[in-house]
């Protein structure tokens, strides 16, 4: 779906078709469900506010600027009325670290280590984003996970350009020192006393 | 169920790491699992949003701004156009009315309209002096009608005698040539006199 489409669509929905919303939410469910599971650490409360969302999306859709790119647009909404939610709610954020199970098209036994190697350090890294502040957090998802323009991650965190750059780069260097902190506790923990 | 997902723009990432290990992680994170969302979340979005409407005024702008049609029968458009025309009859006849009551009544009671003119082309600016303005021309600058060429002006002065003369260009004043009747002002001139209504005191 590129922009022009998500236009048709939105222009659509403001013409008083309410269905044609289906399809937007279809696109940006899973990038806003995961946002908001990483933010409370609640499936229950995260598919709540994933379904806010969309519904305070919807309702100021007529204030969606032709021309912008919806997601970012979206994600703000998200991000500020789960911030608002763990504000009144004082919830512990605590996010389950799930399993890694990253494809693999060979069942071949001299790759099995990799993939071993390969979803210790995806659970490492996913350990590690748990403990960054969710402004450097969801500045670096934006970034590698959706792969976003720097403009659109600047938009969806109500930052400026370069205030974004800056938030991606130190948000990557902080989760290089959380995990190289966690490798040293390791290995100083299993070595011989 | 997770899976890995697809991200959703694809783009080149930029170079914001600065060493292989930078990059590494860039990369991991985007082999991060992502949790599908629960199958629910759809229809439940729609259902609370389809028993929303947008607000009231951004419907009505939409409405006017798109183009509408309407049908009628030739017996409601005979009706409809009969109802105009009554409608703007009755507007034009009062309109009308109001103009002739305007140009021959007072604009207070106990006020007549009076016209002066002075015919006076070579003239830059003249104005009204007189009794009624305490000799002082503001606001009775004359205007030129450029069908007769004449400076007029016209004043609603209840009935009563006044003294009057015209001031041409600021500093040269005159007796109307064409008054009536002319009194002297004690200091070797004479003023225009004028008469409102069928007045004959002569203390104004």
């Amino acid at each position: 779906m590129d922009q022009l489409e998500e236009q048709q669509i939105i222009s659509a929905i403001l013409g008083g078709d309410a269905d044609v919303y289906a399809m937007l939410v279809n696109r940006y469910q899973q990038p806003i469900f995961n946002l908001t599971y990483r933010m409370t650490g609640s499936r229950e409360d995260a598919a709540d506010l994933a379904q806010d969302a969309f519904i305070k999306a919807y309702e100021q859709l007529y204030r969606f600027q032709a021309g912008k790119k919806f997601f970012p647009w979206l994600y703000t909404i998200a991000l500020n009325h789960t911030r608002n939610f763990l504000r009144k709610n004082k919830t512990a954020r605590t996010v389950a670290i799930e399993d890694c199970d990253l494809h693999s098209d060979s069942d071949h036994a001299a790759q099995e280590e990799d993939k071993m190697c390969a979803r210790l350090d995806c659970q490492r890294l996913q350990w590690a984003l748990t403990r960054l502040p969710w402004e450097y957090r969801e500045a670096v998802i934006l970034r590698y996970r959706e792969e976003l323009p720097m403009e659109d991650i600047a938009t969806a965190l109500s930052l400026s350009l370069s205030g974004a750059k800056m938030r991606v780069h130190r948000g990557l260097k902080k989760l290089r020192e959380i995990l190289e902190v966690n490798d040293d506790g390791n290995r100083n923990a299993s070595s011989p006393i | 169920m997770m899976e890995t997902g697809t991200p959703l723009h694809q783009s080149n990432s930029g170079p914001e790491w600065e060493s292989e290990d930078l990059l590494r992680i860039s990369r991991q994170i985007r082999q991060i699992p992502y949790l599908d969302p629960p199958e629910i979340l759809v229809p439940s979005v729609l259902k609370v949003i389809r028993q929303k409407r947008l607000p009231w005024w951004y419907r009505m702008i939409r409405w006017a701004r798109s183009p509408q049609s309407f049908s009628f029968t030739p017996l409601q458009a005979a009706s409809l156009a009969a109802i105009l025309i009554l409608i703007s009859s009755a507007g034009a006849l009062y309109l009308s009315r109001n103009e002739h009551r305007n140009a021959f009544q007072p604009r207070t009671p106990g006020e007549m309209p009076i016209t002066l003119t002075l015919n006076m082309p070579e003239a830059r600016s003249v104005s009204v002096v007189g009794t009624f303005n305490a000799w002082d021309e503001k606001g009775y600058e004359m205007k030129k009608d450029q069908r007769i060429g004449a400076w007029t002006l016209v004043l609603h002065l209840p009935a009563g005698h006044y003294e009057y003369a015209f001031m041409l260009d600021g500093k040269e004043i005159i007796p109307d040539p064409r008054a009536d009747f002319y009194e002297d002002d004690g200091f070797g001139n004479q003023n225009a006199v004028l008469i409102v209504g069928n007045h004959d005191d002569r203390t104004t």
